[in-house]
């Protein structure tokens, strides 16, 4: 699943510019981590892309295809999308209805409606919650189940926007430990929104955005270097790198040892 | 002397179990800086809204600058019937008569918000006025304070929570989340509550907003020596700023002390299903290494620094 | 706390709830019209007996079908006690209006004096502020309701005018008889409640429907309109509870203060979930449209309603039922 943004320009009302001249590609089968403060618009570029926005100038193109009025159907049956507010996307009555909306739109038979609903609660673990309705469900499982009901639609790209930014600790570490499952277990692409660093750790590559410009691009461990950058853009680097970064100037015993044990840590949790 | 719990239980509905167990807990009325821990569902935020009776405890004995908080009994003629007599404590209620203590009866309960302000998760969802000084005021003008008075609390307010001039007259949905949420947290600090609570005030703030509104808390707690209570997730926030730690679990209150305690106790931490802060996982994993040698596990970045360059940390 | 059951459902594996709600809604739609069927009582003492008979033997077939619901009938009585006002009401309507010729008690005198309406005046002032504390209000206020009749027929004095009531035999009858209708329709309609899930029901009011989609009428739009709500409403009064509790920390009171101050106060409660509301919806709206929502679009089912041979049997008995009211009420 390919995606690519091309000069595309973005604003909700005259006064603000959220994107400006955004170019952006997406490859197949990789794990993108975009990163950036609130309102620097990283959930803009989620909601473009799946056509819930209209770009005022620009294109973006699904699998080398323009996204479109006409075409905007067929390129949302490619990605789904988990958002941030886990009671505002449940739309069943109880954790099979919901699993079971998306598959009724794309007016799938009833067998095939109830393997995809068991098989996906499963991977999320989920399956002893079937007939359970939303207010008996803790944040973190919610969550499971929007990540079932994507994952049963079979799209190549999921997209994560802020999908734990509401969560408690328990929750985060449900979620995160999905998408890391997803990641490793199925091949799709998968585009994580943050502006957690350590959520971002794992991807194979991460995107900082800075009032709707790239500011940086690269692995993880290069964009972690750049303090700078990070803390220009309203994040806070990972706590060990920012120790390398602050010591650097200094002398201590151990010295390359410990800086190369505090980057082995950043990466290994 | 500021809240004073004592053996405190806390049920939603007759038949529901307790959400607080046999709770005490002593918190003075000057410069105290307390997080309370403990995953979703265990009776934080419980103990919080009964510290400024939204909530009324189903038995025990809750004082509030030397008042007590009892609930009034509403069906005085279905007092002997053992559902009633588990619902209200009436005994206890004749009892603190006889002592001649002040009684606060649930329509006074009022002056007790007065002392102890609480900012609810998410404050930004109570903003409603057409301008932000006009959200602000709302408080203090409910309180009986005039409109003179009321704008002159609100303005303090606005500054000691860094919100700009230009903003005061603006429309409050108008701001950024993290703009909203200082002007509800103005709201509660123009009451001049002497306890300030707050329920996870950091949540999906990003990590710019979180420690701009935590030294804005700190500033705060230090310059008005107001106690401060907050009810947190962030190991890293408890690590750097806590003076004081309170753990809940299943509607316990299961550790009250130091957090240098706390956090040395590994194996207790994880049965509390806590973790360590950031720096403090690092520090144990170098120590592991032989790379750094310390007596006092450091618990904030800045701490393990000084670790790291060779020296100690100062209680 | 944090579960507000929607409707009355009461979750249970019995034969009733496990009939297809289509012929649950329709079967008991058809009692319901036939209990409207069973003619009133006619004036000689035969066609008396033949409708207090047949509404006895309705009871009766309620009463099974309550007992297949294997629901505690204090739940039934508390849908009942909410409606007990309805009953009470037409009944004494119904005995105070004139009708037929024989006159059960002739000529009550009521004399409207300033002493004897005082003092009914001071049991409902009393009645009103000691409301809270009265147990079982209803028997209370009916006691006190007949003893005020039972003080007007005397004359205390000072009475500026007197009203002359007839009770009417024919009222007496009839009043029973509507009481025990109204009875029968609501233990119908409580039957469907408790046993039929909100979404349930919605479904099968859709089916019936859904010949409107011939007038160019989306069914499945409203439908889905209807099962959002009743997945939101939950939501959103856990949503007015927090609002209400933050906006008392910040010193709401709404039993206390003027007029004014407490629509400020109600204001104060109204925006917010106004605007939560608003927030939610579009939120919403968005992640339905991401998963392929289209309005108006055709969709498969999950829940497929199954006619089984349960409710053929139940449907069955139910049209034996209706015809033979039918029937007897015709001869």
């Amino acid at each position: 699943m390919k995606v690519r943004f091309n000069n595309v320009n973005f604003s909700y009302d005259e006064e603000s510019v959220v994107l400006k001249n955004f170019n952006l590609t997406i490859n197949d089968g990789e794990m993108v981590a975009i990163l950036g403060h609130n309102g620097s618009g990283k959930s803009t570029i989620a909601k473009i892309m799946m056509g819930l926005l209209e770009v005022s100038s620009g294109e973006i193109y699904i699998n080398d295809k323009l996204l479109s009025q006409e075409t905007i159907d067929e390129c949302r049956n490619h990605m789904s999308i988990i958002f941030q507010n886990p009671d505002n996307q449940f739309v069943g009555v109880t954790v099979k209805d919901d699993i079971a909306f998306g598959l009724e739109n794309k007016n799938l038979p009833r067998e095939v409606m109830e393997e995809r609903i068991h098989k996906y609660l499963k991977l999320v673990s989920m399956e002893d919650f079937i007939d359970h309705a939303p207010e008996e469900l803790s944040g973190g499982q919610k969550q499971r189940v929007a990540i079932a009901g994507a994952l049963a639609l079979e799209c190549e790209l999921m997209i994560f926007d802020e999908s734990t930014s509401m969560l408690d600790p328990k929750g985060t570490k449900e979620v995160n430990e999905m998408i890391k499952k997803i990641k490793k277990e199925n091949n799709k692409t998968i585009i994580v929104i943050t502006h957690d660093l350590e959520e971002a750790s794992y991807a194979d590559r991460i995107i900082v955005l800075n009032n709707g410009f790239v500011v940086a691009d690269g692995t993880p461990k290069e964009v972690f270097k750049n303090e700078l950058v990070l803390e220009a853009s309203g994040l806070k680097t990972m706590e060990s790198v920012s120790i390398i970064h602050n010591l650097k100037n200094k002398e201590y015993k151990n010295k390359s040892l410990i800086e190369e044990a505090l980057w082995e840590l950043t990466f290994n949790e | 002397m500021g809240i004073n719990f004592q053996r405190v239980n806390y049920k939603y509905s007759y038949n529901a179990p307790l959400t607080l167990k046999e709770v005490s807990l002593e918190i003075s009325e000057k410069n105290e800086f307390i997080c309370i821990l403990g995953h979703t569902g265990s009776g934080k935020s419980t103990l919080v809204q009964n510290m400024n009776a939204l909530l009324l405890p189903t038995s025990g004995q809750i004082t509030v600058f030397d008042k007590n908080v009892i609930k009034v009994v509403k069906h005085p003629y279905k007092l002997n019937t053992k559902k009633n007599r588990l619902k209200y404590n009436f005994i206890d209620n004749k009892k603190l008569f006889a002592r001649g203590n002040k009684v606060i009866y649930s329509s006074h309960l009022k002056d007790l918000r007065k002392h102890i302000g609480l900012v609810f998760q998410f404050p930004e969802y109570q903003l409603f006025e057409s301008t932000v000084l006009k959200d602000v005021m709302f408080g203090p003008k409910n309180f009986g304070l005039s409109d003179e008075e009321a704008r002159l609390e609100a303005k303090k307010a606005c500054t000691i929570v860094g919100l700009p001039k230009d903003v005061l007259e603006k429309s409050p949905f108008s701001l950024s989340g993290g703009q909203m949420r200082r002007v509800a947290i103005a709201g509660i600090i123009a009451l001049n509550p002497d306890v300030i609570v707050l329920d996870e005030p950091t949540v999906g703030l990003d990590p710019k907003g979180k420690d701009e509104l935590m030294s804005l808390l700190v500033n705060i707690q230090k310059e008005t020596s107001k106690t401060i209570i907050m009810i947190t997730h962030d190991m890293n926030v408890v690590g750097k700023y806590a003076k004081r730690v309170i753990v809940m679990d299943q509607g316990k209150l299961v550790f009250d002390g130091n957090k240098r305690d706390l956090f040395g106790n590994i194996e207790r931490l994880h049965k509390f299903n806590l973790d360590l802060p950031t720096s403090a996982n690092l520090a144990v994993k170098l120590k592991e290494k032989g790379l750094i040698n310390y007596t006092h596990l450091p618990l904030s970045k800045e701490e393990l620094e000084t670790v790291i360059l060779g020296g100690d940390i100062n209680e | 706390m944090n579960n507000i059951a929607l409707g009355q459902y009461v979750d249970g594996k019995s034969i009733i709830h496990k009939l297809d709600p289509r012929t649950k809604l329709l079967s008991l739609m058809l009692l319901m019209v036939s209990v409207f069927l069973i003619p009133k009582p006619v004036n000689n003492s035969f066609g008396r007996l033949a409708s207090f008979v047949m509404l006895l033997v309705f009871a009766v077939i309620i009463l099974i079908i309550v007992l297949f619901t294997k629901i505690s009938l204090l739940k039934y009585l508390n849908s009942l006690k909410q409606l007990a006002f309805l009953f009470v009401f037409t009944f004494i309507i119904q005995l105070l209006t004139p009708q037929g010729d024989k006159i059960l008690i002739p000529n009550l005198n009521l004399n409207l004096s300033i002493l004897g309406l005082g003092i009914i005046l001071l049991w409902i002032i009393l009645f009103i502020i000691f409301r809270k504390f009265i147990p079982c209000k209803l028997i209370v206020f009916l006691i006190l309701t007949c003893l005020s009749i039972y003080l007007l027929t005397y004359d205390l004095g000072y009475s500026f005018t007197t009203v002359t009531l007839n009770l009417y035999e024919d009222g007496l009858f009839n009043g029973a008889f509507f009481f025990m209708r109204i009875f029968l329709v609501i233990m119908l309609s409580t039957v469907l409640t408790l046993t039929t899930k909100p979404t349930d029901l919605t479904s099968a009011i859709e089916w019936y429907l859904h010949p409107l989609t011939y007038l160019k009428i989306n069914v499945s739009i409203f439908a889905m309109i209807i099962s959002l709500a009743l997945r939101f409403i939950p939501t959103l009064f856990n949503e007015t509870g927090k609002i209400l509790k933050a906006q008392s920390s910040r010193g709401v009171d709404f039993k206390e203060g003027t007029l004014k101050q407490q629509i400020g106060q109600i204001i104060s409660l109204l925006i917010p979930m106004l605007v939560i509301s608003f927030k939610r919806a579009a939120d919403l709206a968005d992640a339905m449209e991401a998963r392929g929502y289209i309005p108006g679009a055709p969709r498969s089912k999950l829940n497929v309603m199954k006619f089984s041979l349960s409710d053929l049997f139940s449907f069955i008995v139910t049209i034996v039922i209706v015809t033979s009211i039918i029937v007897v009420s015709v001869i």
